[in-house]
């Protein structure tokens, strides 16, 4: 199993390059405020090749008035080394597939997930009901160049789909929001808010937004057991796993929900499991 | 009574000539002869319709399930589909056909497009696409039907809907909720490219990579109730926090009419009220029509409230005194990241 550690920022950069992990990666996928800036982001990569270790930059999802500095800035950087760019929409992903980046790897990202097919009726569905990366969707973006997918632990990928697969350990992403619930929640302009999404705010659901009036009402005794735990970190809710990927794969963790020695943990179990093999 | 526009948004605030307001269609839910009637009343241009998916298929073949809080979404049989695009077209509105599933499986896609099939067969004008596998598919059955990119596909930015345009053929995007002036004014310079805004709506997450609604009898999760707070510290009431809480556009119709957006989304195919749901389409074309007598907003805004009792009822308390505007400088639109 190979194991890549993400991080927010390069602040944690020196405990990770202690940890027996095989990639780093900086960024995530919700943010731009968030992201470091190249003079950050250089040095820490750097230092990440340096170590032996791939190295890797997570775009986030772009939106038009950061779309051009975003690209830019992964091709800054991609031309200082080799370097694994994450991309979370189609528009990043279609400009820098137009740029010839020799050493650069491009992975679709969490964020450019496919979809769900709604039910046609109004059956209730879970949260964590697995996204279904389907041949047809992963063949329209492959046309773009990328063979590198980063799912969640619950997605289905299928076995003849030719890419390689890195999956997020231990949470699963639910939303990202341009208008971030974290910044709100402290009245902090943007920039400013920063650090505050280094801290999660655990939430659940209690009321139910109803349609036709628009009002919050409880939500119903027999349904409240379903509301899952979430965690926020800025503008991104995600779920805790129902179950850790399968060994022998490639996994990526986020550094922000396991604290400095509960990481060192977390990379250790990792690392000592083995790939499950097929029977004879 | 509106908050001012963010500095990055102000310089893309103009006055539209008159003539200008006759450009710009708006574009409203229906899904069934009444509601038709209704928007027609209202004022709409356009309509964009859903049908039901052929029993035996699990899943929604577009945007939205079945049923939403009881009420259905989409037009429950072929037949009536014929006659609403019939009665619409007689109306002289256009009408778009909501094919847009965020995803169909490879089981699925012969009667998905047999789905396409009978919509464009029925008279559809357009198709509205979710997924860009199911673009590949209509564009070729039907290469000469336009395609218009759902919201739920999420060109968030210019780059993807030029590719859009190059590699599927879109002639038509809609843009996610989040989208501030200066990004609409940056669609609108794109050649051939007609921009559709959505109005009225506007929640906390992008719609197009949001699995919130599926908490189940939570409604739509980023508009539901929430309780929590930070690890060790007490759990306390968190209201709407992750609504975004950025719905109302009506103050600046005037300037989407002068970047030049094509259309307005008037939302709701899921709508129980219908009657109220034709009223948001009625007050969006006293703001156009407002536009294309000269007026000022404040002038329309101050015809609206001598005529529309839903104005002081309805709007102002929900809309202008919580500050739940689309595009001004509100505390939530400065957490616009």
């Amino acid at each position: 199993m190979t194991v890549e550690v993400r991080l927010s920022t390069p602040d944690r950069l020196d405990e990770v390059l202690g940890l027996a992990v095989d990639a780093i990666s900086i960024g995530q996928e919700g943010c731009a405020a968030k992201l470091p800036d190249a003079a950050a982001l250089g040095p820490a990569l750097e230092r990440v090749r340096g170590a032996g270790l791939r190295a890797g930059l997570v775009l986030p999802a772009a939106w038009q008035r950061g779309a051009e500095a975003l690209v830019e800035l992964a091709v800054g950087l991609a031309r200082h080394g080799a370097l694994t760019v994450t991309v979370n929409d189609l528009g990043t992903l279609a400009a820098l597939a137009a740029v010839d980046l020799p050493d650069c790897e491009l992975a679709v990202g969490l964020a450019l997930l496919p979809g769900r097919p709604h039910d046609a009726a109004e059956n209730p569905r879970s949260v964590l009901e697995p996204i279904v990366y389907e041949p047809a969707f992963l063949g329209e973006l492959e046309g773009l160049g990328p063979r590198v997918l980063e799912a969640d632990p619950t997605a289905v990928v299928p076995r003849e789909a030719h890419w390689r697969i890195r999956r997020l350990t231990d949470a699963v992403p639910l939303a990202w929001a341009r208008s971030c619930p974290t910044a709100r929640h402290h009245r902090l302009p943007l920039t400013a808010c920063r650090s505050a999404c280094d801290t999660p705010l655990a939430i659940s659901a209690t009321h139910r937004w109803q349609l036709g009036h628009g009002h919050l009402e409880p939500i119903a005794v027999a349904d409240r057991p379903h509301q899952p735990p979430l965690t926020v970190y800025g503008n991104a809710v995600y779920a805790t796993a129902p179950a850790a990927p399968a060994p022998g794969g490639e996994v990526i963790v986020d550094a922000r929900f396991h604290p400095r020695t509960a990481l060192a943990e977390r990379v250790a179990v990792l690392r000592s499991q083995q790939p499950v093999t097929a029977s004879p | 009574m509106a908050p001012g526009h963010t500095e990055r948004e102000a310089p893309f605030v103009r006055l539209p000539e008159p003539t200008a307001a006759a450009r710009v269609a708006l574009n409203a839910p229906v899904r069934n002869l009444q509601m038709l009637e209704l928007q027609i009343a209202g004022g709409a241009d356009e309509i964009y319709v859903a049908h039901r998916a052929p029993a035996g298929q699990g899943g929604s073949f577009d945007a939205l399930p079945g049923r939403r809080d009881g009420e259905p979404t989409q037009i429950s049989n072929r037949r009536l589909l014929k006659e609403i695009i019939t009665q619409a077209h007689e109306a002289g509105l256009r009408v778009h056909l909501c094919a847009d599933a965020p995803a169909v499986g490879a089981a699925s896609r012969a009667h998905f497009l047999a789905h396409v099939a009978q919509g464009v067969e029925a008279g559809a004008d357009t198709v509205v696409v979710g997924a860009l596998s199911t673009a590949r598919w209509i564009a070729r059955d039907h290469p000469d039907t336009p395609l218009v990119a759902a919201s739920g596909l999420g060109v968030t930015t210019v780059s993807a809907a030029r590719y859009l345009r190059e590699t599927y053929g879109f002639r038509r995007v809609v843009v996610p909720h989040g989208m501030g002036l200066d990004e609409i004014a940056a669609f609108c310079a794109v050649d051939g490219l007609e921009v559709e805004v959505p109005v009225q709506t506007g929640s906390g997450a992008s719609c197009h990579s949001c699995r919130l609604p599926d908490q189940r009898g939570a409604g739509l999760g980023c508009r539901a109730g929430y309780r929590g707070g930070t690890a060790g510290g007490a759990a306390e009431d968190l209201a709407a926090f992750l609504d975004g809480a950025s719905d109302c556009a009506l103050c600046d119709v005037p300037a989407l009419v002068a970047l030049g957006v094509t259309a307005l989304q008037i939302p709701g195919r899921e709508s129980p009220i219908v009657r109220q749901n034709a009223k948001i389409t009625q007050m969006y074309r006293r703001a156009l029509d407002g536009i294309a007598r000269g007026w000022s907003t404040k002038q329309t805004i101050e015809d609206i409230d001598r005529i529309e009792l839903t104005w002081q009822m309805g709007w102002v308390p929900r809309m202008c005194e919580k500050q739940r505007c689309r595009f001004r400088d509100t505390p939530h639109r400065r957490a616009h990241v």
